[in-house]
């Protein structure tokens, strides 16, 4: 049986970002989850006892639901303290030699102004989302 | 031909940094500038809310500093309601307080700082991370892992939540520490103290390969600001702030309460962020720093041996002078990670740390409300006014990005001036120009975080806004 982590990301004072929140609070709670305003590359060190690891973030662009799988980036980020899907994957791997699956649910958002609400059309993404989501596990 | 050079990180939609630098017909630095969006949004947000809920609601401002928030807003709401909290409740939110400080200050010199002392600036952005330190030095990455693990583990153990806990209230905290956190902490102190050492030991070779590098890479001479025990000595969760001239005089020592007195706050047409500075001296003539390099600036000694003897290197450095350079503050910032590490240990030997006694209860006694503590990138400043039913109508918040504001745009400015050939772009011009600003630690990636990656880059238009050159790194 296969390990599985649910990582939602972002910060749910700002509408739409915590659209990756928003998602775990609707899934089963067998499922293990970690909720996170931001990803951090120490955050490995967690990941790296999984076999997969699914991030669930907003996106400000492209489709209501997009899915994909994340492929190893040697990346810098410059200035920033967040570290990238891509990023964590490389520490994961040549940290700890492991070699989990990560795979990025993003869900469009449309209003990331301060507040507690989704907007209306991000929440319909939402429901695709969480569909998806528990398609995706039915079928592991 | 009048150009401009753009180099913009912005890979969210908010709370995020834009450097601009303007080139002469030459390809000579005319002026540089930094532009941050603030968040000032969060003010707004707060407004109506009940006062009690702000210890809760500020610390979502940011996901790498979170306590900092929730603690300056803990005491300020402590003033609201006229109550002087046990002295277990100080210790315990003392003790998260340290317990971030490990973790921010390890988080940054091992990932942002590391790279450039260990790798150099003009290594190439490709071995310029995570596998390029681990060649290089293959322990250090687990290591840095593992110390911010730590500082995040205190944090978990006392307060019950690594990220975002309602630990702190208002009259002190919610719960008593377990003998089993107590010792768990107590049993790893020594080792991440170790892990520290070793990263001291990397800034001072650094520091004492380049010397003329570190004493002249964005060096300036501006004032210090920070908060200090009674007796002179470091604080950062507590204690009074001081004021340091330019020339290391202290100039003026005044409760937190009173920071509006002290703290003006321009505004500038090309920025969000506020300049503040130090009234008595108007602007810019007043302008400081904040953070760890001001913070050792200012103080007289460290009450805990191990970062003390640190500390007295750090003065010699000065010569009797603030230490100016802005690479310095990759040093104070391990210094004070020792220091944390020593006071999390007293505070947990303090008899007291296990006390009861955490919490005072309290109604709406005063309609203003005023915390700061020193967050690990300097002094952040919390201020409520309320009315007689505890709800919100103003906030104010100084953030030390804001502090550093002045800083920042002084110390990108001198070493694009130094460094950047507008006539011969190359990567280790921008990584200089980026570290510059590393120094300063600031929290650009704060409110939102969306998916919609946009890559680094630097633009080169003419007056005319024609695009000439771009430089992208993905």
């Amino acid at each position: 049986m296969k390990k599985i982590l649910l990582v939602g990301f972002g910060n749910p004072f700002r509408r739409d970002d915590g659209l990756g929140i928003k998602l775990l609070d609707l899934i089963d709670d067998k499922v293990e989850k970690l909720k996170v305003q931001e990803l951090t590359f120490d955050m490995a060190e967690i990941f790296k006892d999984y076999d997969i690891v699914i991030f669930i973030d907003a996106s400000i662009e492209g489709d209501e639901i997009s899915f994909k799988k994340i492929t190893e980036e040697k990346t810098f980020s410059p200035l920033t303290h967040h570290t990238s899907c891509e990023e964590l994957l490389s520490w994961t791997r040549t940290l700890y030699n492991k070699n989990p699956e990560f795979y990025l649910l993003s869900i469009k958002g449309y209003d990331f102004d301060f507040g507690e609400e989704i907007s209306e059309r991000a929440l319909e993404n939402l429901k695709k989302g969480l569909e998806f989501i528990k398609g995706f596990l039915e079928n592991i | 031909m009048e150009r401009k050079i753009t180099i913009s990180p912005v890979t969210r939609i908010e709370g995020h940094a834009r450097v601009t630098i303007h080139l002469n017909e030459d390809g000579k630095v005319e002026k540089a500038f930094m532009h941050v969006d603030q968040f000032r949004g969060f003010e707004k947000f707060s407004e109506g809310r009940h006062f009690s809920e702000m210890p809760i609601i500020t610390p979502r401002i940011c996901g790498i500093c979170p306590i900092s928030h929730h603690l300056a807003s803990a005491k300020a709401t402590d003033e609201i309601i006229g109550v002087d909290i046990p002295r277990t409740a100080k210790l315990l939110r003392e003790l998260i307080h340290m317990g971030q400080i490990i973790q921010s200050h390890s988080m940054h010199f091992f990932e942002l700082a590391g790279p450039d002392l260990i790798l150099g600036w003009d290594a190439d952005p490709k071995i310029r991370n995570v596998v390029g330190l681990i060649q290089e030095n293959p322990q250090l990455a687990l290591k840095a892992v593992k110390l911010r693990k730590f500082g995040q583990r205190i944090i978990e153990l006392v307060a019950g939540r690594r990220i975002h806990p309602t630990f702190a209230v208002p009259g002190g905290v919610n719960s008593a520490l377990s003998i089993e956190a107590r010792d768990e902490i107590l049993k790893g102190i020594d080792e991440m103290i170790e892990y520290i050492k070793e990263g001291i030991k990397i800034a001072e070779d650094f520091i004492e390969k380049n010397k003329e590098t570190c004493d002249k890479f964005a060096s300036f001479s501006t004032g210090y600001m920070g908060l200090v025990k009674e007796d002179g000595s470091l604080e950062l969760y507590d204690g009074k702030i001081r004021f340091m001239d330019k020339d290391g005089n202290i100039v003026k020592e005044f409760k937190p309460k009173y920071y509006l007195k002290y703290i003006g706050e321009k505004v500038e047409d090309w920025t969000y962020l506020k300049f503040p500075y130090y009234k008595p001296f108007g602007y810019p003539e007043g302008v400081y720093r904040v953070g760890p390099l001001a913070r050792l600036n200012i103080a007289d000694k460290i009450s805990t041996p191990l970062a003390n003897e640190e500390f007295k290197k750090f003065k010699a450095l000065g010569n009797g002078k603030p230490v100016e350079g802005s690479i310095y503050y990759h040093y104070a910032r391990l210094i004070e990670t020792i220091y944390a590490l020593e006071r999390a240990r007293e505070i947990l030997e303090d008899p007291d740390a296990m006390s009861q006694d955490v919490l005072r209860l309290g109604e709406v006694v005063n309609e203003e409300g005023i915390g700061v503590v020193e967050a690990p990138r300097g002094t952040l400043i919390h201020h409520y006014w309320v009315d007689e039913k505890g709800t919100i109508e103003k906030v104010n918040l100084i953030v030390s990005t804001g502090h550093n504001n002045w800083a920042m745009n002084k110390a990108v400015e001198e070493v694009a001036k130094a460094f950047v050939d507008g006539k011969n772009l190359k990567e280790g011009m921008l990584n200089r120009v980026e570290g510059a600003i590393r120094c300063y630690d600031p929290c650009l990636s704060c409110s939102t975080h969306a998916i919609g990656k946009m890559p680094l880059l630097i633009e080169l238009y003419d007056k005319e806004g024609n695009l000439l050159d771009i430089i992208k790194r993905d």
